[in-house]
């Protein structure tokens, strides 16, 4: 039996802008218990998430110091596992699907969003993450078991000799 | 004895009651009737002893009425009666039992001797019934004796028909006697005919007579001069029939000598008057010499009959003679008269023709006559005028001039010819040349080549020209050689009088020396010139002189230019045309352009200047030209050049415009985005707080409570301000989702794209522009995306409509229509606007065209559309009606390849 996982997600939002910022922020806190960092800035954004167990990263695409397809993709790099979601003003398929499939973005949502949608997606990539994290859990599990299954085979070669 | 009862059937009623009457006058009792079927019944009623009947009636006709009676009162008499010609239908009924048939008009003679005959016969045979028993042969006889009859009626019938047939008189006249003799039984007949108050005799049959007998007769006859009868015998005279019976002897008068009884056998005759409309023509005879029989009444009334059908058929071919002759006469006569007018109208028309022709001939005589007249006056006139105007010339005339006959002497001579030659020529008239050369102290240098040029002249018997361009020395009046240059222009020319004979010489000496000189001159200067030059005549623009520049530029070689026409030369006639006019005006012309025609036919442009000069003795117009054609052809490019920079740069401007009016549209929307972004995020937000709001207050406070409704009623107002919010923000949220839609900057590449789509944005971007006034019509057809660049389109979609929307200033309609044809989707624009000009219509396309004021409209011009239509394959067409509005057509392809 795999135990459930009890976990509460964290989430890095990114947006230059602050009012997006804290309208996603409201909206996640009332309907979920996740815990929300937002950033106004990409750069502080990479430097929390690479020294915090991070969840799920939702970015803007329009930003000055970088804009949103760089960002996500710095963020593939340190931690490739992570889902990203972009947020974008322009309504430009090709962009996105450019950026899908060069960056490995997880979703991409338009601007003006809808907040059931947004919901949706942030609950999916989430799934994938649990998943990913549950079956990280599980190898770790074994992991576990097979070292200490090879510390007694140790005891017993000691014992025979 | 009693009087006999008549049945009368007669359809005809003036017929019946008239011959009614006369028979009741002759003591008959006569019943009438007008049809068979009465007659039938009026027998019934009362049964008559006679029954006269017509033949042919309307219904029951006379056949049929004989018949029945005829067969149920076998002791009827029956008599019929038929018009003239229907014997056929007569002895049908006599064959069914009528006794008789008489031809109508009816005649109570006729009818009575009929009668009595009938009566004779019913008398006869009732004797017969009588004496049946005991009179065997008295019933043979008797009955012998009717067969006979019978037969000669027959005969006669037979005859009359036989008669009837005849179209000619004599035929008839000579086969008369034959059938009489035949048909009636007798041994002799006579034909005799009246003529000039004499009785002839015309032909005759006699059957028992000897050869001899015929042959003397038929000889009389043959040659005319039969003795007539003499006198007219009683029965002609009296118009009646003789009998004589058994008479021993003939007085000569009753039958003439050549009827001879030639026996004292007892003889029989009867003579009858043949009756042509009732007069006596003629007389047939009978005789009976041979025969054993007896003439009988009925023999007579028979002999009668006979007579009478002659006559009627004599009557009838005299008739039908008559009228054939009168026919032929006539015809002969018209003929005779057609012919003659025919022959009268030749002669006149022959003389007609003859006096126009002399009249003709007249004037056309009187007419040279008077033309000859004219021509003499003229040539009268024009002879004393010719000699004024030759003296005149001779002493206008430049060069000297010396006029020669035949004989050597001298005829005229001018004032010019004396001084060339230093000696008064005028004294010299009508003197030898001789003399007057030996006077002149004129000496050529080389007097053998000049004589013998002179003499070759004389022998040739031609006009000659010549330039006689070699020194020569002139020898002044003291006899001193001076060497002087001189050329001289010769020219010598042969009088003919009118009958082309040589009467003598005219010869005319011109000094062209200075000319000349300036001519060389001119060459010269003209020869080693770096541009090209030409010369050519006035008088017949050929060229006289071109150099080698020019050669070289028109692609020619300098001796073909020339004799070349110089107007041949000019790409437009209309430019020789000006350059004449000036050259008329002013004597020269600078600096015209015009393109000249080289040799391989390629026009190229030169720019000249000519002027008007004398070359030699000849008018001549002097032309330097210059290629001017890379010129032209860089100045062609520039303008070229300057039109497309025009064009690039209306279109650059309108671009830019639109370009900055969507980054400004695509910045505004985006910096709406965010925020309005967020706003609705938040107020979704704080609508679902506000629901859990609810849910948390419902469990803390008891229901009905006055706190409980308080919180209704201001929850209920959240919720409506919520509601309002909620599609406040939706609205400006899509309208920023359709500005960025719109100007979609970041497309510039082709892609799928649904036109309705970007129609719709279009429709909605000019809502203001259009308010309440104008109603839009969608008429979208199933069309499927196509390949494109969406952003154009719109811009393109926008246009048109802001454009309908300003060409209809008051309330209008506008119509867009979709449809796919073929590979081609075709867009309408039609509005119901003031529509534009036909003139108008081809420039609304170009570059810059507006019919707005500046800031007015979008900035996107038509050409930009065009343009667009251009990047499309596509195409854009226009349709308009002055007040009635336009239609735009936008047509793309479906399959659009870049």
């Amino acid at each position: 039996m795999i135990e459930e996982l009890e976990w509460t997600p964290n989430l890095v939002l990114v947006d230059d802008e602050q009012l997006v910022l804290s309208s996603l922020k409201s909206f996640l806190s009332l309907e979920t218990d996740y815990k929300i960092n937002t950033f106004l800035s990409a750069i502080e954004a990479l430097d929390f998430i690479e020294k915090n167990d991070i969840d799920l990263v939702l970015s803007d695409y329009l930003m000055p110091e970088m804009d949103g397809i760089t960002f996500l993709s710095k963020v593939r790099k340190f931690k490739p596992e992570i889902p990203r979601i972009i947020l974008t003003g322009y309504a430009d398929k090709e962009n996105a699907i450019k950026a899908i499939n060069e960056v490995g973005i997880f979703q991409y949502i338009e601007k003006p969003w809808d907040n059931d949608d947004i919901l949706i997606i942030i609950r999916n990539g989430l799934e994938k993450q649990r998943l990913i994290k549950t079956l990280q859990m599980k190898i770790r599990e074994i992991d576990k078991a097979n070292s200490e299954l090879d510390g007694l085979q140790n005891e017993i070669v000691k014992a025979f000799v | 004895m009693k009087p006999l009862k008549i049945l009368y059937i007669e359809d005809d009623d003036s017929q019946r009651i008239s011959f009614a009457k006369i028979l009741r006058k002759n003591g008959y009792i006569v019943t009438a009737a007008s049809s068979g079927k009465k007659g039938f019944k009026k027998f019934s009623k009362s049964p008559s002893d006679i029954i006269l009947c017509d033949l042919n009636m309307p219904g029951i006709d006379g056949i049929q009425v004989v018949k029945k009676l005829k067969k149920e009162n076998p002791q009827v008499i029956c008599i019929v009666t038929s018009a003239h010609g229907s014997i056929k239908s007569a002895m049908k009924a006599i064959e069914h039992g009528a006794y008789d048939f008489i031809t109508k008009p009816l005649h109570i003679e006729e009818f009575n001797s009929s009668l009595k005959r009938a009566l004779e016969q019913k008398k006869l045979q009732e004797e017969i019934h009588d004496y049946a028993s005991g009179l065997e042969e008295m019933v043979k006889k008797r009955t012998e004796k009717l067969n006979y009859a019978n037969k000669q009626l027959t005969a006669l019938n037979k005859l009359s028909n036989r008669l009837s047939k005849f179209r000619n008189e004599d035929e008839l006249i000579n086969i008369v006697p034959e059938l009489l003799t035949k048909s009636l039984d007798f041994d002799r007949s006579l034909l005799l005919l009246e003529n000039d108050g004499k009785l002839m005799l015309r032909s005759f049959y006699f059957l028992h007579d000897s050869k001899k007998m015929n042959k003397i007769v038929k000889r009389y006859i043959k040659e005319g001069n039969f003795p007539v009868i003499q006198p007219m015998p009683q029965c002609f005279k009296e118009n009646r029939t003789i009998f004589k019976k058994n008479i021993k002897r003939i007085r000569s008068w009753e039958i003439n000598s050549i009827v001879l009884s030639k026996r004292e056998l007892p003889s029989s005759f009867v003579l009858t008057p043949i009756r042509v409309k009732n007069k006596p023509i003629g007389v047939l005879a009978g005789n009976l010499q041979y025969h054993p029989r007896e003439l009988e009444h009925q023999d007579i009334v028979r002999f009668e009959t006979f007579a009478n059908i002659v006559g009627l058929s004599i009557d009838k071919i005299r008739g039908y003679h008559n009228l054939e002759r009168k026919v032929k006469e006539r015809t002969r006569s018209l003929h005779t008269v057609y012919i003659e007018l025919k022959k009268k109208a030749r002669q006149l028309e022959k003389t007609t023709i003859d006096l126009a022709e002399g009249n003709i001939q007249l004037l056309a005589v009187k007419e040279i006559l008077e033309e000859k007249n004219e021509e003499m006056q003229d040539i009268l006139s024009e002879l004393s005028q010719r000699k004024n105007e030759l003296q005149s010339l001779l002493d206008s005339s430049l060069s000297g001039i010396l006029m020669v006959n035949t004989d050597g002497k001298i005829v005229a001579a001018n004032q010019v010819f004396s001084e060339f030659f230093g000696v008064d020529a005028g004294k010299f008239i009508q003197k030898n040349i001789k003399e007057f050369n030996k006077k002149i102290r004129l000496k050529f240098a080389f007097p053998k080549l000049f004589n013998e040029k002179v003499r070759s002249f004389l022998k040739s018997e031609k006009d000659h020209s010549v330039h006689v361009d070699h020194a020569a020395m002139f020898r002044d009046a003291l006899e001193v050689l001076k060497p002087v240059h001189r050329y001289l222009s010769l020219y010598s020319s042969i009088v003919h009088d009118r009958n082309d004979k040589i009467v003598g010489r005219v010869w005319a000496y011109t000094d062209i020396t200075k000319e000349k000189e300036s001519d060389e001159q001119v060459h010269a200067i003209i020869e080693v010139s770096p541009l090209p030059f030409v010369i050519s005549r006035v008088y017949d623009d050929k060229i006289l002189f071109a150099n080698k520049p020019l050669a070289d530029l028109l692609g020619y070689k300098v001796e073909d230019l020339v004799g070349k026409v110089a107007p041949d030369f000019y790409y437009t006639p209309e430019d020789r045309e000006i350059v004449l006019t000036a050259l008329k005006k002013d004597g020269f012309l600078k600096n015209f352009e015009t393109q000249v025609i080289t040799s391989t036919g390629e026009p190229i442009w030169m720019i000249f200047s000519l002027v008007i000069t004398r070359i030699g003795s000849e008018s001549a117009i002097v032309g330097a030209l210059y290629d001017i054609s890379e010129y032209k052809a860089a100045l062609d490019k520039l303008a070229l050049a300057n039109i497309e920079i025009k064009e690039a740069q209306t279109q650059l401007v309108q671009s830019e415009k639109m370009a900055s009016l969507g980054m400004l549209v695509a910045g505004v929307a985006h910096e709406i985005n965010n925020p309005i972004g967020a706003v609705r995020s938040m107020h979704n937000t704080s609508m679902r707080a506000m629901e859990k709001l609810k849910t948390e207050f419902s469990k803390l406070v008891v229901n009905d409570t006055d706190v409980a409704k308080e919180a209704k009623r201001i929850f209920q107002i959240i919720d409506d301000a919520n509601e309002v919010i909620d599609i406040g923000t939706e609205k400006v949220g899509l309208i920023v989702k359709q500005l960025k839609s719109f100007a979609r900057l970041d497309e510039a590449d082709l892609q799928k794209a649904d036109i309705h789509e970007g129609i719709i944005q279009a429709l909605m971007l000019s809502r203001h522009e259009m308010g309440n006034r104008i109603r839009v019509v969608k008429k979208f057809g199933d069309v499927p995306k196509i390949r494109c660049y969406p952003a154009k389109l719109n811009q393109l979609y926008l246009n048109m409509i802001i454009n309908s929307i300003q060409a209809m200033p008051a309330k209008g309609t506008l119509t867009i229509s979709s449809r796919l044809i073929g590979n081609n989707i075709h867009i309408k624009f039609a509005d119901t606007g003031i529509g534009i000009p036909k003139d108008k219509l081809e420039k609304i396309f170009d570059p810059g065209y507006t019919t707005k004021g500046v800031g007015v409209g979008t900035g996107l011009g038509l050409s930009i559309c065009y343009k667009i239509m251009q990047e499309h394959n596509g195409e854009i067409r226009v349709k308009s009606k002055l007040n009635k509005g336009t239609t735009f057509e936008i047509i793309i392809p479906t399959n659009l390849k870049v």
